[in-house]
């Protein structure tokens, strides 16, 4: 038995909630906010859940019950939600440096060894969060992540709860697990969960109980560390320092499609770039520059392509004017004329940290070059992220995503701060 | 915003012997901002604040982490509608008082939803127009 205690804590519908700080009007009315370009539902407030909107569906598809309820719909406005999880996750760690920031919009918390009743502290945290930020959060409490997870999901489906839901020191355990479906386990998709339904598994109670053998058949060795975790043995730790990334990709879906080779090449110099910035700031190297186009996929009428391509870097680089060439070099080799093109992206992967990459003995060292990508991303941190960019990517906006209602930028610009009589 | 502050006057001609007592610079948000992860700034519109100082276009510095008590100058939520009041509870009665004679208070009543917002700790007003 263990004596370990987490907590997770995940904001309630927190794109949605975001927007409800500066636009109070919204409490209590059926809001959503859509993906990248404005493709699907990937948030929703209890009131849109109720009239049946589901997650992740494609919004055409539900245009109508849109406008007959007047659900609010906003397009997703990532400056501001990342600006708000930075206050959230700030006053969660003014209680604890305990923390693992799992996602935008979720944090583990080791609670082991703190005195008291757990369940007055959580409900601290809570209210401290929703005083500071504005926005709403459901903890739940357990031995292991696994479990701590699962009590987030009482505490948001039961409202009788307040908040935050405990598993420890639950008599009746079994009877809680086995009124919940074991795709709401984490770490268990629909795929699996399918898998496991067919062996007679539907409950986190059954799968709970089932052998380690069995277990072992039909799932991955972590499929086992996650059953171990739900009869409270932890195995996952915090992990307060996230591991070096393997990959980085940027890709986006066109605000229309594309046909022209210059447009798309346009786009991905943008990604390019833009992967590029980000592994830069990491001190990474990329060895491998993947570049990947295709057409729409449920588009009926016209013929499905999609292609892939990459190279390998004999030296490392993060120096964006060679990425970006080499990115452009690879869109040109896969792409075919007489398609409509709907996305694109570019994939870096292989990395070395800087200055532990292989030795190439036939390049030059440009040291120049390096000082020019430093100057580069100072420029483009203190003047917005597109002051400088490579001519490749000269804007015609062709490609650039729709964003029809977007919130303004409420918390990180002084001309777009919230007005109040 | 940073301004290098001297202790000294700056005078011509051979560098000043104060440069060497600089005391780093002036940080305003520092200065402003008490809880950066509970403060937003938020942008006045109308004239019912006035009485207080706060005008048209003045940037207010709302910190939410502080406790609203009465006589504070609060961003309020009144039935979903969000303004700037003076925040008055006597007794068992909160009233949402403006600060100019041409404006009306509200009485807050039990069937109103009132949430206070935050409250207003710094009014930023523009003396000189370019």
């Amino acid at each position: 038995m263990t004596n370990e205690v987490f907590a997770l804590i995940d904001c309630n519908a927190f794109y949605v909630s975001c927007e409800r700080v500066f636009n109070p009007k919204l409490n209590n009315k059926p809001v959503v906010a859509l993906s990248n370009n404005d493709g699907c539902i990937i948030a929703r407030s209890k009131e849109a859940k109720a009239l049946g909107i589901k997650m992740g569906v494609p919004l055409f598809k539900v245009k109508d019950i849109i406008r007959r309820e007047k659900v609010h719909v906003f397009s997703s406005n990532y400056t501001l939600y990342g600006d708000m999880s930075r206050r959230v996750m700030n006053t969660i760690a003014e209680f604890t440096n305990d923390i693992e920031v799992y996602s935008i919009d979720e944090a583990f918390i080791g609670l082991t060894g703190i005195p008291g009743d757990l369940l007055k502290y959580a409900h601290k945290i809570r209210k401290v969060i929703l005083q500071y930020t504005g926005i709403p959060v459901s903890i739940g409490i357990a031995n292991t992540k696994t479990l701590a997870k699962t009590a987030n999901h009482l505490a948001k489906d039961d409202e009788s709860f307040n908040g935050v839901c405990s598993l420890l020191n639950l008599k009746n355990i079994d009877a809680v697990l086995s009124c919940i479906e074991v795709g709401e386990v984490w770490g268990i998709g629909r795929q699996l969960s399918k898998k496991l339904n067919m062996h007679g598994i539907y409950n986190i109670k059954q799968l709970k109980d089932a052998e380690d053998s069995r277990i072992r058949k039909l799932m991955s060795i972590n499929g086992l560390k996650t059953v171990f975790e739900l009869r409270g043995t932890s195995c996952l730790p915090l992990e307060e320092v996230r591991t070096t990334r393997k990959s980085c990709c940027t890709s986006r879906s066109f605000g229309q499609s594309l046909k022209e080779l210059a447009d798309i090449q346009q786009a991905v110099s943008i990604f390019a770039r833009r992967a590029v910035e980000r592994i830069r700031k990491e001190q990474l190297l990329t060895s491998s520059v993947t570049v990947f186009l295709r057409t729409n996929p449920f588009d009926k009428k016209n013929k499905y392509y999609f292609n892939t391509t990459s190279i390998h870097l004999s030296k490392p680089s993060n120096d964006t004017i060679e990425v970006v060439k080499v990115a452009s070099n690879l869109t040109r080799k896969i792409f075919k004329t007489g398609y409509a093109y709907q996305k694109a992206g570019v994939l870096l992967s292989g990395f070395y940290p800087e200055g532990e990459e292989p030795v190439d003995l036939f390049s030059k060292n440009s040291t120049i070059r390096d000082e020019l990508m430093v100057a580069i991303d100072k420029i483009n941190l203190r003047h917005g992220g597109n002051t400088i960019k490579i001519a490749s990517e000269q804007l015609s906006g062709v490609w650039a995503q729709k964003k029809e209602n977007c919130s303004p930028n409420y918390t990180t610009n002084i001309d777009a701060v919230l007005n109040v009589d | 915003m940073k301004l290098t502050f001297y202790n000294e006057g700056v005078e011509c001609g051979f560098p000043s012997p104060a440069r060497d007592y600089t005391e780093g610079s002036i940080d305003l948000n520092k200065k402003l901002i008490l809880n950066p992860n509970a403060t937003f700034i938020v942008k006045a519109r109308g004239k019912s604040m006035t009485g207080v100082g706060i005008y048209p276009g003045d940037l207010i510095i709302v910190d939410r982490s502080i406790k609203p008590t009465n006589g504070t100058i609060v961003v309020a939520v009144l039935d979903g509608e969000l303004s700037i009041k003076i925040l008055q509870i006597k007794k068992n009665e909160v009233t949402l008082l403006s600060a100019n004679n041409d404006y009306s208070s509200a009485h807050v009543s039990e069937e109103m939803d009132l949430i206070i917002w935050g409250v207003c700790i710094h009014s930023i007003h523009k003396l000189y127009k370019k």
